[in-house]
């Protein structure tokens, strides 16, 4: 979060500077890059896009810094699910995913994760073990700080609907990494042992 | 509901990392991101502008149905008591744009009969024959293709229109409220926002006096005016007095 200063930084980047914007764009693509690593794959030219979407709309963007956040994720979701749609129509399966969902969860693997130094990359790739509304409900609450009603619209759900999978994802979420921590520490003692 | 599940210690390590920091990596797109900034400072001016006179438009869109929804009302009343006051025989005028398009009932159909007709009556009766009917689609598909609409509207076909909106300004307000024939009316401005609002209070009025008129007996009254309604105004054709400005 940029804070105190953002309206600042905003209105200078609205005008052209060039340095605000990039204080913008350092304070917001890495999280933009994991919630769009919740696809699995493209996060990267997906965030570039969305970027470009903003740059053209950012004249006419008012807002505080939550607004910005939403208006942000908002864009880079409608990208997301173009990006999907591609994906599956390359697939040729072009009757699945009407749903619009764009996020691809994951079986859970077997790398050995040291959970007390985990990577970004790493986390997110255990929220991807979460049916898909729930990672990316979690993901947009507790790591961008949306709130409910944003992520609500952001995602196209009732309020209650995302209060319900922020919950339950945070729940599946704790039980997953207390598991993993138990087979870790079960491996390290094994490790010990021989 | 249980305890927050977000305080339970096993989330911690996961949270941390998502929130993690910046790794390099997440920077590397920052070049492309300036250049994609830079490029839109170019265009940035057009953009903000066309968003601005976009929701003028509409903003005039609104304001013309709700003119056209007002006219009906009391051009509704008017043209009641006109026809009960006068003898059919001499008073075709103010049918004719109405009869034109007995088929197409609706609330829409009402208003356009009506802002061309609550306005100074003579110089909308020139108009009726033209801009009416199966024609006007036509005629506002042309309109919302064209880009250039001041220049647009001098264009004999398009003076015709733009006289039965009561000005070139006003013409995709009264596309828009064209009973949806072929479609062609949602071709205009903000699609959405037009065909929803007004037309409620329209029915009301008319459609029970419409189809005394025959189109046919309207013709000869007409060329006595001009139609020209455009607001940029050609002086050297016709002195812009005749301007149907929508109030009766």
């Amino acid at each position: 979060m940029i804070g105190e200063d953002f309206d600042r930084v905003l209105s200078r980047a609205r005008t052209g500077d060039e340095a605000a914007f990039a204080r913008l764009w350092r304070d917001l693509n890495p999280t933009l890059l994991r919630y769009l690593s919740l696809a699995g794959e493209s996060a990267d030219e997906v965030a570039a896009e969305t970027w470009l979407t903003v740059v053209k709309g950012l004249s006419a963007f008012r807002g505080d810094e939550t607004a910005w956040r939403a208006w942000v994720f908002t864009t880079a979701r409608r990208r997301a699910v173009d990006a999907g749609r591609q994906r599956t129509r390359a697939a040729r399966a072009p009757w699945r995913d009407r749903s619009g969902s764009w996020v691809t969860s994951v079986e859970p693997d077997c790398a050995d994760l040291v959970i007390d130094s985990l990577s970004s990359a790493e986390a997110v790739r255990i929220v991807r073990r979460l049916p898909a509304l729930q990672a990316e409900v979690v993901l947009l609450r507790v790591v961008v700080g949306l709130s409910v009603s944003e992520v609500a619209e952001l995602v196209g759900r009732s309020p209650g609907a995302v209060r319900v999978a922020a919950h339950r994802g945070l729940q599946n979420l704790a039980k997953i990494m207390s598991e993993q921590g138990v087979t870790l520490s079960d491996s390290g003692a094994l490790r010990e042992v021989t | 509901m249980s305890a927050d599940p977000i305080d339970d210690p096993a989330l911690a390590p996961l949270l941390r990392a998502l929130r993690a920091p910046a790794a390099e990596r997440e920077l590397d797109g920052l070049d492309g991101a300036v250049r994609s900034f830079r490029a839109a400072q170019v265009t940035s001016p057009p953009p903000s502008s066309r968003r601005a006179s976009m929701i003028f438009t509409l903003a005039g869109a609104k304001l013309g149905a709700t003119l056209a929804a007002l006219a009906v009302g009391v051009g509704g009343v008017a043209t009641v008591a006109y026809v009960s006051a006068s003898a059919p025989a001499s008073t075709p005028d103010v049918h004719s744009s109405g009869s034109a398009s007995p088929t197409s009932v609706g609330a829409s159909a009402a208003a356009r009969v009506r802002t061309s007709t609550g306005a100074p009556s003579v110089t909308a009766t020139a108009v009726g024959p033209v801009a009416t009917g199966a024609a006007a689609h036509g005629l506002c598909t042309a309109w919302s293709h064209v880009a250039d609409r001041g220049k647009a509207a001098q264009a004999p076909a398009f003076r015709n229109l733009t006289a039965a909106a009561g000005g070139s300004d006003k013409v995709d307000a009264w596309c828009a409220a064209l009973p949806a024939v072929g479609g062609s009316g949602s071709a205009t401005g903000g699609p959405a926002g037009h065909p929803t609002g007004k037309p409620t209070s329209v029915p009301t009025g008319k459609p029970a006096t419409v189809p005394t008129g025959k189109p046919s007996v309207v013709p000869p009254t007409v060329p006595s005016h001009q139609p020209t309604t455009t607001p940029t105004g050609k002086p050297a054709t016709v002195p812009p007095t005749t301007h149907p400005t929508g109030r009766p």
